[in-house]
């Protein structure tokens, strides 16, 4: 029952009507829309929600609006008119409460560096407090105007100390010793390690060809995923598997295939109304800063969340657009249909730079918005809204997200979107969705295919019906699992894996773990052990990002360069990934594509600024691309914006997205009558760290979240575990209740295995596992993904944590 | 995280908080502070979820600290860390009160973080307990049939159990004055002082001419309950205390303690650390009364 409650707000007076179980959190969020008091770890240990009740600081989440009622709240929107930190801010730990020591301060020699965060790709510039040789603190850089502010969970604060020094940290190098899988080790030397590598890869590569043996490369952290690549084309290998079907090429090759270049949101001068589609950018950066969204806020920027997740910032959206998980491009061409036949476009761009305009309005007329509703589940009403605020207001720019890749529909969604920047004349406009100029370094390209090297070829890769992946240097994970299982086209002999877990982040997780213990060698560098470095032959001990000089130039749309110095020493053995791969490579005769010592290749890369490394790392730290917001600069074959494209048709694509290609979804049946996707908690990076205790008791759990009338329906309660079944397989996961949530849609948290579970069941990896309930095959014919968004489930009791 | 869905409910005296807690049972939770139930809510890990949650902060009676010379300290159930770790009473007679309660958390949960809350969510970590066994405190806890006492090392029967029934509330808490020459430490290993400790120490010690006339030592998150180590007690109490009986004493400590293995550290590594911080506790403790403290 809701209550009434009176209070004073930053000198204001307020009265709201607020549910026994809000927060004073939520209340400055869903009404205030205040974007600077956000809700971080949500259970009181990351201090992000903080402000002062009645002259004391308190942690918002932890209390009850109702309690409130008649008190006076402070918040740094009241202390601060800058997006700037308030000395209060600073103060919220003036005892270095947070300091991951329990040393007195100042008994120790200590050190401050700057770096740049190495957990996700948002790379915010921190300082390092460093104590006795550890790492102790991460706080935000505010001296270099760097972007600095910390997701709001602080997640480097609360977990990098404990990485680098957890208990379980591999320290050695590791040979497999019992059955594959059976958690059976013994340490080696490394000159064993590296003999063994070289010894079997040459042996496979004379026997059979480089093809033979995969490499498996996870998300760039700093130039390890370059070394990798780089090795598999010295060595001659064209199966290199990356998270490319599901992050990236999927939005850059439409982009690239409609307008000629891949584009990003400009930051520099901000757009009027931001479309955050698919991601929660708040919690993890990859694209539009929080600094940005802060500054824009300010300038009375607008913003519209599309995502069947109340996100923190459906929160304080003009706009949340709950869209049906695999709508995507079905809700694109909604918005596109509004905009041409209410003739909202930029006339001048359509008229002049477009190609296909007109194919583009016939089509236009085969579907209805009733259509649109019915696919996206998004009332029309709010369609038509969208699409006229998007269209009206300029400059606009739309910030996309991964969600919207993981289909089998991917590339047709993205080409929509594309298309409807274009023809709204938001491209490469102050404010808009803009190109960039790389920062003087050598292209990430260049170094994965040095001179002389043997490049790609499509005729011997796996995958090669994937046209566009091939193009992006990558081999989707299904063609693995193909190859492993079936024998299709040929069997696959050895694998390195580097950077990446594919028992957790491969799709078809059964398959896969069945394809990987088909592997007749495998080596896996790692940090910690894993599922999958639980069926290698071979397992290395890596060094983290601090603890060798590295470069950061990921991700690669934003074109920039950083340097990571290192801080610490690496625990025991551990050896930096590209140290690791350079080693190899010598040994095995590549040497001339190689250096002497990896860190010769960061000069390399760093060549076209003309400083070396420690140049860099002292004048510059970060070299960062350039806008030359050249209008109607289309770098496509035509030189305009390509609706109509006559390159894809060519290679075999569909030439112009259309309603078919776009609504071509899995329909729910009488058995599977719920929709699944999926989310990453803010609390982990992917599938990582799921046994670092500091944010392990932030989400201790897997969790499914579903409306409560639908689960009421199905005789669930809130907190019991579920199971969650697809035709693919079944999984157990908490269920919590999310009234926002739409009665059809489940949502299921990715990337979960259990440490604690121990080697016998290689962590627990079938347990929760998102992967379990996804497909290999009905993949996108483009790049290569399969379902991951809106798949047919079903829900039920589960007896506990084991199904 | 949202929370679940609960009925919020706020007695205004004792008795109506006491029929409240009586009919509904385990359906109903107390609220004091909250950042432990407000937590587990949000986990969902009290199962069934609680559908009544009950505000005692309008309960007057609750939230007070006094001290008198005679009779000591007497903290209501209400008071929160930071005002119990700030008052200058609890720093000079019961420093090592003191020092756990301002070890507990950030700032800002010490705000509203209070005793009865820390020692009622009876976690084997509770920050509070060893601090408050080793100075011999005890509870009040009310019911309607009246109230009992109850020493605060009998008070915890398991992880998240104590002995309190359904309808009691935890009222007061009373600590005795220390002993002339006597004094308390309580120190805690975490990886971060705001965490939970890994192993949390309290030392009591009485001193008469270089001979220890009592002495307790209490352990936190070294086994299911905040526990006593009366071997290690034992062989300090009646003997002059120089640094082989404070190893010998540390080490029996150690093998007292039954921790357990969890994310946060391996049962190895705390009964380790329950060497050094014991060992640690009564140094200091020596220390403290030769220079005179409390």
């Amino acid at each position: 029952m809701k209550q009434t409650i009176r209070l004073t707000i930053n000198g204001g007076p307020y009265e709201f009507a607020v549910e026994p179980n809000q927060t004073l959190m939520e209340i400055l969020r869903s009404e205030m829309k205040y974007g600077g008091t956000k809700e971080g770890c949500s259970v009181g240990k990351c201090g992000t929600c903080a402000v002062i009740m009645n002259g004391k600081t308190v942690t918002s989440c932890l209390l009850l609006a109702v309690e409130a009622d008649g008190k006076n709240i402070l918040t740094t929107e009241g202390l601060s008119g800058e997006a700037e930190f308030h000395p209060f801010h600073e103060a919220f730990t003036p005892e270095g409460v947070m300091r991951a020591t329990s040393d007195t301060p100042g008994m120790k020699s200590r050190g401050e560096y700057f770096t740049f965060c190495h957990l996700c790709c948002g790379h915010c510039s921190i300082k390092v407090g460093v104590e006795d040789g550890k790492v102790v603190d991460i706080a935000p850089d505010m001296e270099s105007g760097f972007p600095n502010e910390l997701c709001p969970l602080k997640k480097s604060r609360l977990s990098v100390p404990d990485i680098l020094t957890h208990p379980d940290r591999l320290q050695y190098p590791l040979k497999r010793v019992g059955e594959r899988g059976e958690g059976k080790w013994q340490r080696i030397s490394w000159d064993e390690a590296l003999d063994t590598i070289t010894s079997r890869f040459t042996e496979i590569k004379e026997q059979h060809g480089p093809d033979y043996v995969a490499m498996c490369l996870g998300e760039p952290k700093g130039m390890e995923f370059a070394f990798g690549q780089r090795f598999a084309s010295a060595f001659g290998t064209n199966n290199v598997f990356t998270p490319g079907w599901s992050c990236g090429p999927p939005n850059a090759s439409p982009s690239i295939n409609t307008c000629g270049w891949n584009m990003v949101v400009d930051e520099t001068h901000r757009p009027n109304l931001l479309v955050v589609w698919g991601l929660n950018i708040n919690h993890m950066s990859w694209g539009v800063r929080r600094e940005t969204l802060v500054e824009g806020f300010k300038e009375g920027m607008k913003l519209i969340v599309v995502d069947p997740r109340r996100i923190d910032l459906a929160d304080i959206a003009d706009m949340w657009i709950k869209i049906r998980p695999g709508g995507d491009g079905a809700l694109a061409m909604g918005l596109l249909k509004v905009v041409i036949e209410e003739k909202l476009y930029d006339e001048d761009t359509v008229k002049n730079w477009t190609v296909g305009f007109d194919q583009l309005a016939e089509h236009m007329k085969t579907f209805s918005l009733e259509d649109v509703e019915r696919v996206t589940l998004v009332p029309r009403q709010q369609i038509i809204a969208f699409a006229r605020l998007y269209a009206t207001t300029k400059p606009a720019a739309i910030q996309w997200g991964n969600a919207v890749d993981q289909n089998p529909n991917q590339y047709q969604n993205n080409r929509a979107t594309a298309i409807l920047r274009g023809i709204t004349g938001n491209l490469n406009t102050k404010g808009g969705d803009v190109f960039l100029t790389n920062a003087p370094f050598t292209r990430p390209g260049r170094f994965y295919f040095p001179a002389g090297a043997k490049s790609r070829s499509t005729a011997n890769s796996l995958g090669q019906e994937y046209k566009i992946a091939m193009n992006s240097a990558y081999v989707p994970a299904p063609a693995m699992i193909r190859s492993l299982l079936e024998g299709e086209p040929y069997k696959l002999k050895a694998a390195w894996v580097i950077l990446s877990d594919p028992i957790l982040s491969y799709p078809d997780a059964d398959a896969t773990f069945e394809a990987f213990k088909q592997l007749e060698f495998l080596v896996v560098n790692e940090l910690f052990m894993t599922p999958t470095a639980a069926l290698a032959d071979i397992v290395l001990p890596v060094a983290w990002g601090m603890e060798h000089n590295e470069l950061g130039y990921w991700p690669g749309w934003q074109k920039q360069i950083r340097a990571h110095p290192k801080i610490v020493d690496a625990p025991g053995e551990c050896w930096p990934d590209t140290k690791i791969v350079n080693e190899v490579a010598k040994k095995m005769g590549l040497g001339e594509y190689f250096w002497e010592d990896d860190e010769e290749a960061l000069d390399y890369m760093l060549e076209p600024s003309g400083m070396d490394f420690d140049e860099f790392k002292q004048k510059k730290r970060q070299l960062v691309p350039t806008h030359g917001y050249r209008k109607h600069h289309y770098g496509t074959p035509s030189g305009k914006i390509e609706i109509y494209s006559e390159k894809l048709e060519k290679m075999g694509y569909a030439p112009m997205p259309t309603w078919e290609l776009v609504t071509a979804l899995p329909e729910m049946t009488e058995e599977f009558p719920l929709l699944l996707s999926n989310f990453k908690e803010e609390a982990y990076v992917l599938s990582g760290y799921k046994h670092v205790a500091s944010l392990r008791s932030i989400r201790p759990q897997p969790t499914v979240e579903l409306n409560p009338e639908t689960a009421e329906k199905l005789g669930l309660r809130e907190g019991d575990w579920v199971n969650i079944e697809t035709k693919n397989g079944k999984i157990s996961q908490q269920l919590y209740f999310t009234p926002e949530l739409h009665p059809k849609v489940a949502l299921a948290s990715f990337g979960w295995w259990f440490p604690e579970d121990g080697p016998e069941t290689q962590y627990g990896w079938k347990r929760a596992n998102l992967n379990v309930l996804t497909e290999h095959e009905n993949t996108s014919k483009e790049c290569g993904s399969p379902w991951c968004r809106g798949i047919p489930c079903r829900i039920s009791k589960a007896e506990g944590p084991n199904g | 995280m949202q929370l679940p869905k609960f009925e919020y409910l706020t007695p205004g005296t004792i008795d109506e908080a006491f029929s409240i807690l009586l009919e509904y049972g385990d359906n109903a939770r107390v609220l004091a502070g909250g950042t432990d139930l407000l937590v587990k809510m949000k986990h969902r890990s009290l199962i069934p979820l609680p559908e009544y949650v009950v505000n005692i902060k309008k309960i007057p009676g609750l939230n007070f600290i006094s001290y008198d010379e005679e009779e000591g300290l007497r903290i209501g159930a209400l008071a929160t860390m930071q005002e119990i770790k700030s008052l200058l009473a609890v720093r000079q007679y019961f420093p090592s009160l003191a020092q756990a309660a301002g070890l507990l958390s950030t700032p800002q949960i010490r705000n509203m973080a209070t005793i009865g809350g820390n020692l009622c969510n009876a976690s084997p970590a509770a920050e509070t307990a060893p601090a408050l066994i080793t100075s011999a405190a005890t509870v009040k806890i009310v019911g309607q049939s009246g109230e009992r006492t109850v020493a605060v090392e009998d008070l915890f029967t398991g992880p998240g159990e104590t002995v309190i029934q359904k309808g009691e509330l935890l009222a007061e808490i009373q600590v005795p004055n220390p002993l002339p020459n006597s004094t308390g430490v309580y120190l805690k290993h975490g990886k971060r002082l705001s965490d939970i400790a890994i192993v949390g120490v309290g030392v009591s010690i009485t001193m008469d001419d270089g001979v220890c006339t009592d002495a307790k030592i209490a352990l936190a998150s070294a086994g299911p309950t905040p526990m006593r180590v009366r071997r290690a007690e034992e062989l300090i109490k009646g003997q002059k205390v120089g640094q082989e009986l404070i190893e010998e004493v540390a080490k029996i400590a150690s093998e007292e303690s039954k921790p357990m293995d969890d994310l946060r550290a391996y049962a190895e590594y705390r009964k380790e650390k329950v060497v050094v911080l014991v060992g640690e506790a009564i140094k200091q403790g020596l220390q403290q009364i030769r220079l005179g403290g409390s």
